[in-house]
């Protein structure tokens, strides 16, 4: 009698431990997928960043000297963007030579025509300063695409 | 760097807003900076501090002139300037984009 009122019920164990084994498993899966959401949309931000700063470093030296202009372009290039990629980096996200990277998109922009309403020449869209804008802007751009890929493929 | 080392804050003792690369560019430009600031402070032989994070922003031209005409201006040698000056800033590519300027104006020298 006294046996049978203190048996160990074995097949409620294994069950309760599968539903919390499934639950941490479900729960570990659920982080991992938000996590990957939030440094998908930190990327998308950045990329889109880059975008506007091509766009806004087209406009400036096709369309004419304008101060305001200039000053937003030097504040995304040397605090917005590696702000952006410093956040990135702490996620995880690691781009290859990536200080050379934004070093030569600022060049592309900043080392030439700028900044001067004195020596500042209109540029045409097939110039190299234009195509050099756009290249090194997509170059650093997949490089955080490709970043992004090797920590979550 | 030694505890002596003279600081040189952009921001206060320069300006927020560097843009340009000659004088003709306006007043806060890097040969300026270069002529006002960095040159009387590397005469001197002291060791300087250069805290790069206050400006909101720098265009290339500006850095280039400011830095790299140390040497190809100015005169002194890249080992010179790298000696006597230390770049604070916690952006990383800021320092290698102005050590660049330093060492490339070298060929130029």
């Amino acid at each position: 009698m006294l046996g049978s009122n203190t048996s160990f019920d074995w097949a409620q164990v294994v069950t309760w431990g599968l539903v919390i084994a499934g639950w941490l498993f479900v729960d570990r899966k659920n982080n991992e997928r938000e996590k990957r959401k939030e440094i998908r949309a930190l990327v998308d931000k950045t990329q889109s960043m880059l975008d506007q700063i091509e766009e806004g470093a087209v406009r400036y030296h096709t369309q004419g000297h304008d101060d305001h202009l200039a000053r937003s372009i030097k504040v995304c290039l040397y605090r917005k963007l590696p702000d952006a990629l410093k956040i990135a980096n702490l996620r995880g996200i690691m781009i290859e030579d990536q200080d050379r990277r934004i070093i030569d998109l600022r060049q592309a922009i900043t080392l030439h025509n700028f900044d001067s309403a004195n020596r500042y020449t209109p540029l045409s869209l097939n110039e190299s300063t234009i195509l050099s804008i756009g290249e090194y802007k997509d170059i650093l751009s997949s490089a955080l695409e490709v970043a992004y890929h090797k920590q979550y493929r | 760097m030694s505890r002596n080392a003279k600081v040189i804050d952009i921001a206060k003792d320069f300006t927020r807003y560097p843009a340009g690369r000659l004088k003709t560019d306006g007043p806060y430009s890097g040969e300026a900076f270069r002529q006002n600031v960095l040159v009387p402070a590397l005469k001197a032989r002291t060791p300087v501090i250069v805290a790069l994070d206050g400006p909101l922003g720098y265009g290339s031209s500006f850095l280039e002139e400011a830095f790299g005409g140390l040497v190809r201006v100015e005169g002194f040698t890249p080992e010179q300037v790298l000696t006597l000056l230390e770049f604070r800033s916690s952006d990383s590519s800021l320092k290698a984009e102005i050590t660049s300027y330093i060492n490339d104006a070298r060929q130029q020298h």
